[in-house]
């Protein structure tokens, strides 16, 4: 009998010992390997560079000169301006795609809405090299109209600027946009639409005030995420942008490659991230109301 | 939700137009895998295969792939592990905590990848851990936690308690509970999580770009390699992974539709 | 009495499966008309071809005499208060119950006005402001409701709106529903599976079975005098006793059955010595221990006893041809006990009048 209750109370502690370790284990990893280097790149952006070592003291220098220096604050604005616009482009497209996956049934809408999906698994890398590929002065489009004798020299303003960024960035970011959006519309139920008929509206009274108001929340979190992945990108700046295609994820970069002022950078990153949490928790105030009352 | 016949041909015409911008440069990527241009038009009679042979005598290209792979599978792995026990954790805890931590995991999903790479760089330099295929693999299993802990947190919150309680009242321990009845009703998420985390690995750049030592995953290879310039090989290594990620994409639905049943 | 609406051999199919066959169906003017069916009789889809949610496969539907299949959901001047409401969650009750007048193109104070009207004809006069999930069921329902008769439309189309709600509240919505359409004096077509809800609301049932009407009337014909087996035992507890017309001469019908020769004071038409009929009386009708002039009768032994609240049920088996299913009598319940108990032998009988005769 006394050693059966041992035996209990031993599992008991043993089970407890384990419940302890899974919760360290569950707390601990993420603490690591995202709270602590966070943290870390935090700090950074108060330290600051003497030849070519980092001095671990505290200083406002870099934010200071992020402020002072002109060049910094216009390019944050126009890489701002720039991932609004793809995030604008992305909408304007993928709202009426998403529109009509959702308004279809059955076989066909499993397999267009399998359409929109793919390229979403489909390699960044890879899409930025095809469209490049396409658009650059060496590329398939200048050398079929060299062909075809449209023209006699390669035409450039196709790439190497803000606007092939732009274009770039809502073309690899479109399905992201569009997967929210639609599942948004996919959720609006039937009946509602049916009763908006019924009570006497026309086909776009019933999008005016129902369906467009329902699907809101979706838009936005669809446009937010590719405003924040355009912010941070500075592949795809490199890669169509050229040298006209600066963008704020691009100077950040070269501060932990060429420049190698890595408090600067991480000044900088901090800024970005500021703005971007900002931007995150007005949408999710949005979103949070548009869930609120359905 | 139906739609009037002009509004789904004016739908149609712009989702006609979308799909031609999603899939013409990958297209455009893939003939030339097969063609040549030759003076500034397309030399039809230039098919071949050899873009293929090529790439097969890449060994740049072919243990960038194996790399690749490693670095998925285990990113797959420990995202698995710690993805699943942090569900576990914020399912059955009551602490306050548990919604601090949630918070934490998402973080790498919600911010731009930019950061994540960059603090976790300041990281490993601060730490004095020099850069190789390890914290690759750290900055994947970051980056891809929260899809895996989502999916498998979605998964927990559909199974009933009852079927919790149901197992205790009929003598099974907490341990069989878990291995008989918990386990076997999350496999179907455990593989969509997987999959996914795979994909998402397979394609990652941003936050390798920045933690990577000399070894080389196919993003980076590719990156390095298309500063040069735009080589028939490319274009059929192209191909092929477009060919493996609509198969894999397949896959993936065909496990979410089933999902959605139960 | 004019008629609203008409369905003229209306059919609807579904792929290679035909839902309704050939439907004749006419709404009259002010009525309250209950379509009664169990789930997959076609009454849902009698509705939504109203509504115009869907399209006839044939037949015709007429309003005014008017030819509707080309009409158009949002021209139909009928409105429809879905099964789950289908309140816009975005909006609040207010601009739900507006909904249909300021797609019309209204002007808003007389919006303001109307819908402030009848959100009080529905007693929500301080709801307004409130979205649908800050609702009850009960409420929602209203709200629902109002936004259904505030275009004064010439039909209401009800889908199972009460399906939803507990049992009290449902009885309260009934008769709330009835008093709103006397008060509005609108043409109401109530879908429900729940007989005793058709029997308290409404003027003339439509029993539905398998996309076809079996019987149209008012609740007190189709009470007592089904005009199918299927019908009898749908409307619950009667018994339903097979047998075979015997009648010779004059006099009253009657039919041969396995506990005995009774008597119906109306024989089916059309139907001769030998054909196969169902006499259907109703377990309240039939007595324990019969007066004398009683003409139906036979022996039975009590199998079971059940109080359930102002009736005492009684399950008797007929000694004449035990094992088959047993006989139901209701009594009104006395604080004394039933008269009777489980394995006494009873007379039990009824009047000729109180047995109505249907097809087998």
């Amino acid at each position: 009998m006394a050693t059966a209750e041992a035996t209990l109370a031993r599992q008991d502690t043993g089970e407890r010992v384990m419940r302890a370790l899974l919760t360290a284990l569950a707390y601990g990893a993420p603490l690591l390997f995202i709270l602590v280097p966070l943290l870390l790149f935090v700090l950074q952006s108060f330290f600051y560079v003497e030849n070519t070592d980092i001095v671990h003291r505290f200083t406002l220098a870099n934010y200071v000169r992020f402020f002072s220096e002109a060049t910094f604050i216009p390019i944050f604005f126009y890489t701002c301006l720039l991932s609004l616009g793809a995030a604008l482009i992305t909408v304007v497209l993928a709202y009426p795609v998403a529109l009509l996956l959702a308004s279809l049934s059955g076989r066909i809408k499993y397999a267009l809405t399998l359409v929109f999906i793919v390229p979403l698994l489909m390699s960044y890398i890879i899409k930025i090299y095809a469209i490049r590929s396409i658009l650059g002065g060496n590329g398939f489009l200048n050398r079929m109209l060299i062909g075809i004798g449209l023209i006699d020299q390669p035409i450039t303003f196709l790439i190497f600027n803000l606007y092939a960024v732009m274009i770039t960035l809502a073309l690899i970011l479109l399905p992201f946009t569009m997967l929210p959006i639609f599942i948004t519309l996919d959720k609006i139920p039937r009946q509602l639409i049916d009763a908006s008929y019924d009570l006497g509206a026309t086909g776009w009274q019933t999008f005016r005030r129902v369906i467009l108001p329902l699907s809101l929340s979706g838009t936005l979190v669809g446009a937010s995420f590719t405003f924040v992945l355009g912010l941070g990108d500075f592949v795809t700046p490199q890669m169509v942008g050229g040298m006209n295609g600066l963008t704020f994820g691009r100077i950040i970069y070269s501060q932990f490659g060429f420049a190698f002022n890595w408090p600067f950078g991480a000044a900088l990153s901090v800024i970005l991230l500021i703005f971007v949490a900002f931007v995150l928790l007005l949408a999710g105030r949005v979103f949070m109301r548009g869930s609120a009352t359905s | 939700m139906r739609l009037s016949g002009p509004a789904i041909t004016a739908l149609s015409a712009i989702a006609v137009f979308v799909v031609l911008l999603l899939y013409g440069p990958l297209a455009v990527a893939i003939f030339f895998s097969f063609f040549r241009l030759e003076r500034n038009a397309v030399a039809w009679d230039s098919f071949s295969f050899d873009a293929y042979s090529t790439l097969f005598h890449n060994d740049a290209i072919l243990d960038s792939l194996l790399t690749t792979l490693v670095v998925g599978l285990s990113a797959v792995a420990l995202s698995l592990v710690f993805g699943t026990l942090i569900a576990f954790h914020y399912r059955n805890s009551r602490s306050r905590l548990r919604h601090v931590l949630q918070f934490v995991v998402f973080l790498p999903f919600l911010m731009p990848p930019i950061i994540t790479g960059l603090s976790l760089l300041i990281f490993f330099r601060e730490t004095n851990v020099q850069r190789s295929l390890l914290t690759v693999v750290i900055g994947h299993t970051v980056f891809v936690l929260a899809i895996v802990y989502q999916i498998v947190l979605t998964r927990l919150r559909a199974l009933k308690p009852s079927l919790i309680d149901a197992s205790l009242d009929l003598g099974a321990s907490r341990w069989q509970t878990f291995r008989l009845v918990i386990m076997p009703n999350l496999t179907s998420a455990f593989v969509s999580a997987a999959i996914l985390a795979f994909a998402l690995s397979f394609d990652e750049t941003l936050i390798t770009l920045l933690v990577t030592g000399t070894k080389n995953t196919l993003p980076m290879w590719l990156w390095s390699s298309m500063r040069l310039g735009f080589k028939p090989d490319i274009n059929a290594l192209v191909t092929l992974i477009l060919f493996f990620s609509t198969v894999l994409a397949f896959v993936a639905m065909r496990l979410f539709r089933p999902a959605s049943r139960t | 009495m004019s008629n609203v609406v008409e369905l003229q051999g209306v059919t609807f199919s579904y792929g290679s499966v035909e839902i309704l066959h050939a439907i004749d169906l006419a709404v009259e003017d002010g009525e309250f008309l209950v379509v009664l069916g169990p789930s997959g009789s076609g009454k849902t889809t009698i509705l939504r071809l109203i509504g115009g949610f869907l399209t006839p496969s044939g037949g015709c539907i007429t309003l005014d005499g008017q030819d509707i299949a080309h009409v158009p959901i949002n021209r139909r001047p009928f409105n429809t208060v879905f099964q789950d409401y289908a309140l816009f969650p975005h909006m609040t009750a207010e601009e739900n119950v507006g909904y249909g007048l300021a797609v019309r193109g209204v002007r808003k104070p007389e919006i303001r006005e109307r819908v402030k009207r009848t959100l009080e004809l529905v007693a929500l006069g301080d709801l307004g402001r409130r979205y649908p999930a800050q609702l009850s069921g009960g409420q929602q329902q209203r709200v629902a409701l109002a936004r259904a008769i505030i275009c004064e439309p010439r039909l209401i189309l009800l889908d199972e709106p009460l399906g939803a709600l507990d049992a009290e509240l449902r009885r309260q919505m009934q008769r709330f529903l009835k008093s709103l359409q006397r008060e509005i004096r609108t043409t109401f077509l109530f879908i429900t599976h729940d007989q005793e809800e058709a029997v308290t609301m409404a003027d003339r049932i439509c029993v539905m079975r398998d996309g076809r009407i079996e019987q149209i009337g008012t609740p007190g014909h189709v009470y007592y005098f089904p005009n199918s087996e299927y019908v009898a035992r749908f409307f619950g507890d009667n018994n339903v006793i097979p047998g075979r017309m015997s009648t010779t001469g004059p006099g009253l019908p009657a039919v041969e059955t396995p506990f005995g020769r009774f008597h119906a004071d109306r024989r089916v038409s059309d139907m001769g010595d030998g054909a196969a009929v169902m006499m259907v009386v109703r377990p309240e009708v039939t007595q324990i221990a019969p007066a004398p002039d009683v003409s139906n009768r036979m022996r039975a032994r009590v199998r079971e006893v059940g109080f359930v609240g102002p009736v005492t049920q009684l399950f008797l088996d007929p000694l004449a041809a035990a094992g088959g299913p047993p006989l139901m009598v209701k009594l009104p319940s006395s604080v004394n006990g039933p008269r009777v108990v489980v394995g006494e032998e009873v007379e039990i009988g009824w009047n000729a009048h109180d047995a109505h005769l249907v097809r087998a």
